[in-house]
């Protein structure tokens, strides 16, 4: 173990190595505002346009690497401070998981039975997750050790997020280059290499699917577009490929499953149908779907649920219209056309009525609560209560995303209107794209995390657009009166690929052309304009870039199992109370013991302590998860009654009011009632947990139910002692705490933390004289009282 | 007009007064019990658990009826003419005590709450509301089917579904999801002074969303001016004052942005006018 001033040492060196890549970013930045962006400029002059790509290709690719090391870099806050450890809650799973596939192999990994989560039901782990980020990491960790690189398979669990944000910069580079140059493209890159809402979910240790999947999902936008403009079967079918891949990593690729057809919908009511779409949906649907039912955790979920009839119903839709324009080129009449309308509304209106029809008799599954809940918002809170109470699934305040996206708040719209300006196929997407997307985000905290992305692309071109016109140089003679109309053709290499489309889309896609802000009219004249300009853009986007690396570093390194407080000296104390405790428990249990926690921790102590839990936080199970929240509701008796019934050795519990750590036990009890009144409302209500005043109160005005309760005892057990003979205070709550007359009779208290932030009680075996063990712990105590008395005489 | 709800209390206290209930409700045609002002005091103000007005009442009372009373419940209604929206004489049993015109649904959901017995809601066909909507539709179609061809200018214009998406873009980043769910006030304070921005990270006001949603508008409407507006001005000095404009207006309304966004979390460190 190194001694903490050869860590410190190295602490230090990271963060000038962190430092002098910003710096270096920041040069970057400005050498591409003044020097590249210029060179780019002429790129509407026609074939010049290839020459110039040509000559800064070096430069670009450059620039992109910086980017993506600056990506890589701004996510490394937490190592630098901590240590590089697995974060949260998820993580741990994937980071266990992980573990488990380079240690056995694939073929068993997807026969894993866990028996150690979900006591006694144990769960499927091969066939109820998604493997992609696993064995993404198992194949880096492998790919390392045959070029003799034996990396521990931690770190690379560590900084596959941070990797994964580099390569995000350059899918989105792809995604803004197809929508206007790579001037948008390099802007976009760096927009989502450092903003935070992206960062969010991105850190060094924060191993989850989300981390990888916006990559992904950048990546099959990317060939999807790529498929659209040039109608090629082979883009479809890597856009299909790509689309696996996020398949295989994360439950959000219902989102480009149900975006792609609605593009292909939209441009279909446009009038914009033509084979280029029709090929690179038919290979995408068909090879996408085929492939994504290769995941055990999907298998035929694309045919059989609500969530992907969407995909289905547009595959056959565009049959239906691609034979009937078949036919019509053949037959063509006036009346046709008529005919051709009518049959596709009749079709669609069928197809429609027949998925209502299934769904009702059962045959396709209805939309889960999970989906459901973003449409009909009120319903979650309602009817699944385990999702309301997860704080990333409540709706997003403005200052929530101010605070993530800062500048492009308002570039975004900015770059939508110019996306409208130049309409075409690709920028119909990105206008459905952030239209879905800002819904979803208001609607969840954690979905600012797929707004990011688009937000990133349309503010970098509403930036490119003002750079485009206020650095370009004005010509010496009028010749912009004749470039637009070269324009057309030399802007759209795709035109050939188009000949199948009918006139109409070719026409309005002309006029879109001319519409073209880059071809436009026009150009600054003043220097004075151009600079004033210029300059304010550079200082927002500079002070944007410091903004993300405040934000990240003050918000988003935190790994939440180690937490850090300063003393007034300015010195960083680290306060290490889970995972002392994770570690008593792998050293100081039977390595059998079945630990009872709320299901937020139910991943740590299987990853940390290595022990089995009742629950954790895959909450497949409701009624398992209400029957821990029923134990920890009730009163000692029943509680026992029921751990009993779950075999279960240990009750651990997470405790604030010492340290004044919010994210606490009692603080979640009201959902854990909640969530086991749900299941057994005969036996737990609500608003017998409020005080006589209707609050929620752990002081002397406790109401009985709570004060009996058996969280409210593991919380609060002997915290008087600490407070000597004065009253018993919670930091968290603000308030006394009703601590002195708890007496436990069930469990005993075998571990506290340092912090008191993990108590951990032992389960007491049932009395062998059969008594009850409150009547048994009720006569030692007066057996006890009165050997005292006889002392005394 | 007011109609109650009762439910007499478990005590053994209260039994003369449930049995002269059971009475006036045998007698009563409809199984709804009427007060007037000299039963209202006799049977309220001192069992103190009676409960709600219910709008669609009868329906209730007679579906418990249908379903053979199967528990001592009543069903009163007692004649005032300001009736308070809602009455509440049940601080125990009541999950929706705040809520105004319950529907039979949410008063069967109490009463199946309060008593353990789940009832079976019998309700009729409402031919009059579906006979409306039938109206609508059809006079909407009759409408689109004369007036199709300006539908159609306007359905397939670019710039209404421009004005409509970006409309859509700053009302969502502005936080309207947030007010739709969590329904916060206008504003804040009092009427004579008003505080229209809420205090706290997580919380805002609708008013608050709305001065948010119009700089965030003003910003990107400078941003868009600059590229399309500005380029197209002939001449070069009148070019410049009007890049200076757009520019300096970007910049203040910029500033109040951030201005706005310290003002809710007070650690923030930028700014840049003021």
């Amino acid at each position: 173990m190194a001694g903490p001033p050869f860590q410190q040492l190295v602490h230090r060196i990271l963060l000038l190595l962190l430092l002098l890549l910003f710096v270096f970013f920041v040069f970057v930045f400005v050498f591409l505002m003044v020097t590249v962006l210029p060179l780019l400029l002429q790129t509407s002059m026609g074939h010049e346009i290839a020459l110039e790509e040509e000559r800064t290709r070096l430069l670009r690719v450059v620039i992109l690497a910086s980017i993506a090391l600056v990506a890589f870099a701004s996510r490394l806050f937490s190592v630098i401070r901590y240590e590089s450890v697995i974060h949260e809650f998820d993580p741990w799973f994937n980071y266990r998981t992980t573990r488990y596939l380079v240690e056995h192999d694939l073929h068993q990994f997807w026969n894993w039975f866990d028996e150690t989560s979900w006591y006694p039901l144990g769960r499927i782990v091969g066939g109820t997750l998604y493997p992609g980020l696993m064995i993404t990491a198992a194949a880096i960790w492998n790919s390392l050790r045959t070029l003799g690189l034996p990396v521990d398979i931690r770190n690379i669990c560590v900084f596959m997020a941070p990797l994964f944000s580099g390569l995000c910069a350059v899918a989105s580079y792809l995604v803004a280059k197809e929508l206007k140059d790579s001037r948008a493209g390099l802007l976009a890159a760096l927009f989502i290499g450092v903003a935070p809402g992206y960062i969010s979910r991105s850190v060094a240790g924060s191993y989850d699917y989300e981390g990888i999947a916006i990559f992904q999902m950048m990546l099959t936008f990317y060939f999807w577009l790529k498929a659209v403009k040039t109608g090629s079967a082979f883009f479809g079918g890597i856009a299909a490929i790509t689309y696996f891949y996020m398949v295989s990593t994360w439950g959000g690729y219902v989102f480009p499953i149900n975006l792609i057809p609605l593009h292909v919908f939209v441009l279909l009511l446009m009038g914009r149908f033509s084979n280029r779409v029709y090929v690179a949906y038919s290979t995408f649907y068909a090879i996408g779907t085929l492939y994504s039912m290769q995941i055990p955790f999907v298998g035929f979920q694309p045919t059989r649920t609500s969530e992907h009839m969407a995909a289905l119903g547009i595959f056959g839709l565009i049959q239906i219209v691609a034979f009937v324009q078949l036919v019509r080129s053949h037959l063509a009449s006036q009346q046709f056309r008529r005919l051709l309308l009518v049959s596709v509304g009749v079709a669609f209106v069928a197809s429609f009525a027949a998925l209502v029809f299934l769904t009702m008799r059962g045959y396709i599954a209805p939309w889960t609560g999970r989906f459901y809940s973003l449409w009909d918002t009120g319903y979650a809170k309602k009817h699944i209560p385990i999702i309301a109470s997860v704080s990333e699934h409540q709706p997003t305040p403005w200052t929530s995303i101010f605070f993530d996206l800062q500048l492009l708040t308002f570039l975004f719209p900015a770059g939508i209107y110019f996306c409208f300006r130049s309409l075409k196929d690709e920028h119909v997407f990105i206008v459905l794209f952030a239209a879905a997307a800002t819904y979803f985000a208001g609607v969840m905290i954690r979905l600012v995390l797929t707004l990011t992305p688009v937000v990133c692309v349309a503010a970098a071109i509403a930036v490119s657009n003002v750079l485009d016109v206020y650095l370009k140089t004005p010509p010496a003679t009028e010749r912009a009166e004749t470039a637009p109309a070269r324009t057309v053709h030399a802007d759209r290499p795709s035109a050939t690929a188009a000949e199948g489309e009918s006139k109409r889309p070719r026409t309005a896609s002309l006029a879109a052309q001319q519409r073209d802000p880059s071809a436009e009219k026009g150009y600054i004249r003043g220097d004075f304009s151009k600079l004033g300009t210029i300059a304010v853009f550079a200082y927002m986007l500079v002070q944007f870039v410091w903004h993300c690396t405040w934000v990240t570093g003050s918000a988003y390194s935190s790994p939440s199992i180690i937490l850090s407080s300063y003393t007034p000296d300015g010195q960083q104390h680290i306060i290490d109370d889970f995972r002392e405790a994770y570690f008593w428990l792998q050293e100081n249990t039977a390595p059998d013991a079945k630990i009872l926690s709320w299901w937020d921790y139910g991943y740590q102590i299987a990853g940390m302590a290595n022990r089995t839990v009742i629950v954790d936080n895959n909450t497949w199970n409701n009624t398992h998860i209400a029957t821990v929240g029923l134990a920890l509701a009730s009163p000692e008796p029943l509680a026992y009654d029921v751990m009993r019934k779950l075999d279960v050795d240990y009750v651990l519990v997470i405790h604030g009011s010492v340290l004044g750590y919010s994210g606490d036990d009692i603080n979640k009890f009201l959902w854990m009632i909640r969530i086991a009144q749900g299941v057994y409302p005969h036996l737990v209500q609500e608003s017998d947990f409020y005080s006589a005043r209707g609050q929620y109160r752990v002081d002397d005005e406790a109401s009985k139910a709570m004060k009996e309760s058996l969280m409210f005892k593991l919380n609060y057990y002997r915290v008087h002692e600490l407070y000597g003979n004065g009253e018993a205070w919670d930091r968290v709550r603000q308030s006394a705490i009703a601590s002195k007359n708890i007496k436990l009779s069930t469990v005993d208290e075998v571990y506290t933390s340092e912090n008191w932030i993990v108590r951990i009680y032992k389960l007491k075996k049932p009395d062998n004289l059969g008594r009850t063990l409150q009547d048994a712990a009720a006569f030692e105590e007066n057996r006890r009282r009165k050997r005292k008395v006889m002392k005394k005489y | 007009m007011a109609r109650r709800l009762s439910l007499p209390p478990r005590g053994g206290r209260d039994r003369p007064l449930t049995e002269e209930l059971q009475q006036l409700a045998d007698q009563a045609p409809d199984n709804i019990v009427a007060l007037d002002d000299k039963t209202f005091p006799k049977f309220l103000e001192q069992g103190h658990e009676y409960a709600a007005l219910v709008p669609e009442y009868q329906l209730t009372a007679s579906s418990w009826r249908k379903m053979g009373a199967p528990l001592p419940l009543y069903f009163i209604h007692y004649d005032i003419n300001a009736a308070p929206a809602a009455l509440f004489f049940h601080p125990t049993l009541g999950p929706n005590a705040t809520k105004a015109d319950p529907l039979a649904e949410d008063i069967v959901d109490f009463i199946e709450n309060a008593t353990g017995v789940e009832v079976t809601l019998y309700r009729p066909i409402d031919w009059k509301k579906h006979g409306m909507n039938a109206a609508i539709v059809i006079g909407f179609l009759v409408a689109l089917r004369f007036s199709s061809h300006y539908v159609w200018a306007v359905l397939s214009n670019t710039r209404v579904w421009s004005a409509i998406s970006l409309v859509f873009l700053l009302i969502m980043m502005s936080g309207l999801m947030w007010n739709q769910i969590r329904m916060p006030p206008y504003h804040g304070g009092s009427a004579q002074q008003p505080e229209y921005i809420a205090p706290g990270f997580q919380q805002q006001y609708v008013a608050e969303t709305q001065i948010v949603a119009l700089l965030y508008a003003g910003c990107a409407f400078a941003t868009v001016s600059l590229v399309t507006r500005v380029p197209a001005i002939k001449d070069s000095m009148l070019q410049n004052v009007v890049a200076l404009v757009w520019t300096m207006l970007l910049v203040i309304i910029y500033s109040l942005l951030l201005r706005l966004f310290r003002v809710k979390n007070g650690s923030y460190p930028f700014k840049l006018l003021f």
